[in-house]
This record gives structure tokens, C-alpha cells and sequence, in this order.
């Protein structure tokens, strides 16, 4: 009688599972599958301008260039150059991503011609007075979250798949992050980003998709500050995909030349 | 109130901002631009300055000035090829010794494969702490700039860079001797002691040999070797190349003049710059040795120590400098990061005493704590207080306070002050002694293009 109690109880705390699949499972799967539609692009370089605008309204524009690199074994490497305004021009990013650890991240300041390395904790700094943090900016892999699959549901008439998704390091400037997947082009639509203490701070729109070969892209991404009513707007220009790279164009030797 | 304007006004920019919520773009839309081999930038700033100094009640010296700094760059590249041209200068309404243009960067560079071949005048900045740079003799500095930070004249120099993954392998050759440039008599920034009713005569070059150069050319060379990769930048370098960081002063017995003499310099050295979790770890250390001098140059000069004639004992003996710095940041909310640093700074040698090391450098033994809050916004508000104090001689420091901001998207400013307290009885002063009570306030205004 207490064994065939025990197994009642057993049976309705797995139904949900056996049902509906194990949320972390599926969500860290819809995770593997959009890194994976992503995989194979090699290259990437694009132009961006970056217009923030602050809570009145008024609005600064910032222009650079984007390259990023593919690497097999580990994450992407990527460095942004400022192009405008012209007390930043030549001012530059460099970030290696890592699945396991902390992004390296180097920035290279042309006035003194100085390489400086930013530590972790200074990542969730706005980057360049934007509401793009230095986290936002490092490659997103898969393994720096664990990753939930919250319901399917339908986003600007496009079938889509919520997941949350916890980013693993305590240092992150986020306790999580929900995410808008579109099913079919295998893309975040949107993803809205809380602080540490829970609450919503921003929300991140994509807009603008456009397929390069095999890859969608996103031509357009507008970061909303919910407390500060802030908001930068990432507009991708020139793309250009499938492109090789010298490997030794992402070191921070060659930030200087 | 808009404090600044976009470059992209009006219709333009809200063009831009008007369908950026449209999930798909349209497939013959054309967003590539032409794409040219020939690639060319320029650019510069022009900074109105104005410092006002604590008055000192000596009529020879200003205690306030007016001047504009500026600098102006154009760079060209095609394929592998480019070239750069930076030049700066000063001009100052009050303290005509501030007058100055001088190159930082005039090089021509060719890239193949893995290599790197540039020729010219250039900056380097082997730097990886914010305050004391054992590691940063190549570029003769401008003392008459700014205490802290003295700006770089550019070196003349081959520099032949190979990079190799992770690290990168550098050579170079040095043929002229560029020599600083110091504040006049009437600075209130004078660090060097001059006996009243001494003139300084023309400075000094010792060459590899030992001897007194009257060439402005000779040969001095060097190497590095960077790893920059994982969490951490280590490198090493080796430099011979004249002394533009500790010139001797020495009277000639013939003309009684009182004359900078640059000896020859060997340095070894190394920098780390580490980043742990949140913290950042920095060094720089440098060993130095100098050649000896020829014996006739001991024959015929005398120097100057604690005010008394003594024989010329040459370059000092050797010894290391050695800088270390932690820095912990964290964010602070709405985009702001606050950032706790240290800095230290020690020289020493079996044969150098502690009066010699603070001859031989104005921060022989020094800590400085600091904080720098930057608020990451539109405006680009940062605000830096930083105070170093010397642990061997108890009444000498500096505080440091500064602030800048971005008004439009081409102007900014940037003020602050700073005040020293090293106060003395010697006759001869040394160390930050001759910057006692030396403080200003300052206030600049700069426009980019």
C-alpha cells in the first residue's frame, strides 16, 4: 500500500516531464540548435552605427566597423573599431570568447596607442555609453547558461519558441535573460534581460533579418533601458559573410597597426 | 535642453530609426557600399588650455597660462602599404618656453604575411600601469606638458614585428638621439634644481663607446617578446639606447656650465598586465645598467650633490625600478562602473643609496591610491582623485583630482586640479621637493575633427 503511495506520487511528479519533456533539457537543445544554425559562417565583417538616445529623446551617433572570426575550437573572435565620433576614432575592442571562462577582452586606446585589458567585473560597464554592455558584446555560447524552455507561442505572426536562460558566471550583470526564438529562421526575435535583482532592465528587438547564404541576420537591434527609458539602436550595414581571415588579425599586437 | 547634436540630423537619422521594428528586410534591398583598396583618415583636436598656480611671490615665474594644444593626423593605407602622419604642439600665451611642434608619428609601413616593417618617427606605449612606467624610456617625453602623464615625442626608429599566434617577436633600431624637452625657467612645473646664477648649457650625448657625441645620430637598438593570450599580456624587452630619463647634470670645468649629460643606457625588463575575475594585476620592472663613462669625461666635469661640488661619479650604479598596480571595478548600476586602484613604484640597488634612488627618480618609493568613477554615458562623465605618497620621505605628496565630459559630439572638456606638499630646508632640492605647494587648477576646452 505505502509502496504502490509511494509510486503515485512518483508518477504525478514525472507526468509533467514525461508530457511535456524536461525544460532544461529542451531548452538547452533549442540553445544547441540555434548555435548550430549559426555554425559554419567562417567570417563576418559589417559597418554599424549605433544611435543612443537618452530619456528626452536626444540623440548621439556612433559609426564602426565589426569584424568577427569563427573559431573551431572555442568562441568567436571579433574586434569593433570606432569610426565617429572623432574623440573615439581608431578606438578599439578586441574580445576572444570562451565557452568555459571569462571572454578575454583588450581595448586599445590610439591617442596614447595603449592596450588595456578589461577584467571581468568591469563587463557589465555600458559599453561606449550605450545600452550594450561589454557582456552583451562577447559571444553568446551556449555553455555560459543554463538555458529552460518556458512555452511555445507566436511573436509578430511568426510561430517561436520562450526560453530563459541563466548566464552561469556570479559575475554577470543579469540573474536572467527570457528569449523569443523563431522557429524557423532559428534566431533570437527578442530577449528581455533582468538585473540582478530580478526585476526587468532591458529589452533587447531584432528587426531586419536578411539570409546571407544559409545564415539570417539581423539588420537592426534596439536595446530599451525599462528603468532609465534609455535606449541604443545597432544598425548592421555592408555585411559581408564568408570571409577568410588572417589569424593573426584578432591579436592585440595588431590592435596598434 | 540638448547638450549635444548628431552628426546625422533630422529626417536623416529618424530615417534611419523609422523601420528598424520591421522583422524582415526587403530582399532587394542594397546595403553594400563601395569598397576601395585606398583607404584614407584624418583627423585632430584643438584644445584651448588655461592653468592658474598657486602664487609662489617670485616674480621670475607665471603663475598663470594661456595656450592651445593641438594635433593634427592623416594617415593613408592601400592593401598592404600605410603610412601616418601625426604632429603636435603648443602654443602658450604667457610662457613663450612652452612653444613647441614637434612629430609624434611620421612612418611608413608595409604588412606581408605575418611581418610588420615600419619606418619613421613613432610612439610606443609599452605600458601596464596607470602611473609609474619603468617599462616606457623609448619616446623622449615633453616634460613642459603635464606632470602626470608628459607627453611622447615621436623616436625615429625601424621596428620589425613578427607575429606568431599568441606571440609576437619585435626588433629595433634607434638611429637618432631624441633628446626630452624640459620646462623653461619661468614654469612653475621646473622638477630640476639649477643653482642661482648657473646657466644650463647644451646637453650631453654619451655614446656607445663612452664617450661625448656631438653626432644627434648613433645606434641603439633593442627587442621584445609579447605573449598576449588567455587571461594575461607578459612581455620582455631588451633596450641599449641613450638615457632620456636620468640625465646627469655635470658642470664643465672648462666653461663652468652646468650641462645635462645623457649616458648610454642597457635595460632588461618586463610587464604583466593579468586580469583575475574582477581584479586586474599590473606590473612593470626594468633593470638598468649603464656603461662607463671615458675617464677623460670624469677629468673634466663635477656634479652637483645635496649643494656641494663633488667629483664626477658618472652614471649611477645598477639597479632596478619596479611598478605594481591592482585594480578592482565594479558596476555600480545604470551603465556606471566604479574603479578602486593602487599603485606602487620602488627603485633600488646593492650600491644605490636612498638619497641617490631619489635623485635618480621622482618616485623612488611611492604608493598612490586612487578612484575612478566613470559613468559610461551619452556625456562620457569621468571623474579620477588619486593621491601618491612617498613612504621613505613622510612630508611629500601629490593629490591628484580630474574631471572630463563630452559637451557635443566635437567638444569636451576636461578640468581639475592638483596640489603637492614636499616641503624642505636642503639648499638643493630633489624629488617632488622643487614642485612644493605647486598647485593649480586647470581648464581645458577641446574641439575634435
Amino acid at each position: 500500500m505505502i509502496k504502490k503511495h509511494y509510486l503515485s506520487i512518483a508518477a504525478i511528479l514525472l507526468a509533467p516531464s514525461l508530457v511535456f519533456g524536461n525544460p532544461a533539457k529542451k531548452g538547452y537543445d533549442i540553445a544547441v540548435k540555434v548555435s548550430k544554425a549559426n555554425d559554419g559562417f567562417k567570417g563576418e565583417q559589417s559597418t554599424m552605427q549605433m544611435i543612443l538616445i537618452n530619456a528626452y529623446g536626444d540623440k548621439i551617433v556612433r559609426k564602426m566597423t565589426s569584424k568577427t572570426k569563427e573559431m573551431a575550437s572555442d568562441g568567436d573572435k571579433s574586434i569593433i573599431e570606432f569610426v565617429s565620433p572623432a574623440d573615439v576614432r581608431k578606438t578599439r575592442l578586441l574580445t576572444w570568447a570562451h565557452k568555459k571562462k571569462d571572454d578575454s577582452q583588450w581595448l586599445y586606446l590610439p591617442k596614447s596607442k595603449k592596450i588595456k585589458r578589461i577584467s571581468s567585473r568591469s563587463k557589465s560597464g555600458a559599453f561606449m555609453g550605450s545600452e550594450f554592455s561589454y557582456e552583451d558584446l562577447g559571444s553568446q555560447e551556449v555553455e555560459k547558461f543554463r538555458h529552460k524552455f518556458i512555452k511555445d507561442g507566436n511573436f509578430k505572426g511568426r510561430d517561436v519558441w520562450i526560453t530563459e536562460r541563466v548566464p552561469v558566471d556570479p559575475e554577470s550583470g543579469y540573474s536572467k535573460q527570457v528569449s523569443i526564438v523563431d522557429k524557423k529562421m532559428l534566431v533570437a526575435l527578442e530577449i528581455k534581460y533582468y538585473d540582478r535583482k530580478g526585476e526587468l532592465l532591458k529589452i533587447g528587438s531584432f528587426g531586419k533579418f536578411k539570409k546571407y547564404g544559409n545564415f539570417w541576420r539581423a539588420g537592426t537591434l534596439r536595446m530599451k533601458n525599462i528603468q532609465t527609458k534609455k535606449e541604443s539602436v545597432l544598425i548592421w550595414k555592408n555585411r559581408k559573410m564568408n570571409k577568410s581571415f588572417p589569424d593573426n588579425e584578432f591579436t592585440s599586437a595588431k590592435l596598434t597597426k | 535642453m540638448a547638450f549635444y547634436s548628431s552628426a546625422l540630423v533630422g529626417q536623416e537619422l529618424d530615417n534611419l530609426l523609422a523601420d528598424d521594428d520591421v522583422l524582415l528586410a526587403d530582399d532587394d534591398e542594397v546595403d553594400l557600399d563601395e569598397e576601395s583598396d585606398l583607404v584614407t583618415e584624418s583627423g585632430g583636436e584643438i584644445t584651448l588650455e588655461s592653468r592658474f598656480f598657486q602664487n609662489d611671490k617670485k616674480s621670475k615665474t607665471d603663475d598663470y597660462g594661456i595656450g592651445a594644444y593641438f594635433r593634427l593626423q592623416q594617415g593613408i593605407r592601400y592593401d598592404w602599404l600605410s603610412t601616418n602622419l601625426r604632429v603636435a604642439g603648443r602654443v602658450d600665451s604667457v610662457d613663450k618656453d612652452r612653444n613647441l611642434v614637434y612629430f609624434e608619428e611620421a612612418w611608413v609601413q608595409a604588412q606581408y604575411l605575418f611581418l610588420n616593417l615600419k619606418v619613421g618617427s613613432q610612439l610606443f606605449n609599452w605600458s601596464a600601469t596607470e602611473a609609474f612606467h619603468p617599462a616606457e624610456i623609448i619616446n623622449a617625453r615633453n616634460f613642459d606638458s603635464n606632470l602626470e602623464n608628459a607627453e611622447k615625442i615621436g623616436t625615429l626608429a625601424v621596428s620589425l614585428e613578427a607575429l606568431l599566434g599568441d606571440f609576437s617577436i619585435s626588433g629595433y633600431y634607434f638611429p637618432y638621439y631624441q633628446l626630452p624637452n624640459y620646462p623653461g625657467t619661468s614654469s612653475r612645473l621646473q622638477f630640476y634644481e639649477i643653482p642661482d646664477g648657473q646657466a644650463l648649457g647644451s646637453a650631453l650625448k654619451i655614446d656607445q663607446n663612452g664617450n661625448i657625441s656631438s653626432d644627434d645620430y648613433g645606434h641603439q637598438y633593442g627587442g621584445r617578446v609579447r605573449y598576449s593570450g588567455g587571461s594575461f599580456d607578459l612581455t620582455f624587452h631588451y633596450l641599449e639606447i641613450l638615457s632620456n630619463i636620468q640625465p646627469l647634470p655635470a658642470v664643465n670645468l672648462a666653461t663652468s656650465e652646468l650641462q645635462l649629460m645623457y649616458p648610454r643606457l642597457k635595460q632588461a625588463g618586463s610587464t604583466l598586465q593579468w586580469a583575475i575575475g574582477p581584479w586586474l594585476v599590473k606590473s612593470e620592472v626594468a633593470y638598468r645598467h649603464y656603461p662607463a663613462l671615458a675617464s677623460a669625461i670624469q677629468a673634466n666635469y663635477v656634479s652637483f650633490v645635496n649643494g656641494s661640488v663633488v667629483p664626477f661619479t658618472g652614471p649611477p650604479a645598477d639597479h632596478v625600478v619596479a611598478a605594481f598596480g591592482l585594480e578592482y571595478g565594479f558596476d555600480i548600476g545604470d551603465g556606471a562602473e566604479l574603479t578602486f586602484l593602487t599603485e606602487g613604484q620602488f627603485l633600488g640597488g646593492e650600491k644605490i643609496d636612498r638619497t641617490t634612488a631619489a635623485q635618480l627618480d621622482i618616485f623612488q618609493a611611492d604608493i598612490l591610491g586612487g578612484v575612478r568613477l566613470a559613468l559610461n554615458d551619452l556625456l562620457d562623465r569621468a571623474l579620477l582623485v588619486s593621491v601618491i605618497g612617498d613612504l621613505e620621505r613622510e612630508q611629500e605628496l601629490l593629490l591628484n583630482v580630474s574631471y572630463s565630459q563630452r559637451i557635443t559630439e566635437q567638444w569636451s572638456i576636461a578640468l581639475g586640479g592638483r596640489a603637492v606638499y614636499a616641503p624642505t630646508d636642503a639648499s638643493l632640492k630633489s624629488g617632488l621637493q622643487p614642485l612644493h605647494e605647486s598647485n593649480q587648477i586647470y581648464l581645458n576646452l577641446s574641439r575634435y575633427f
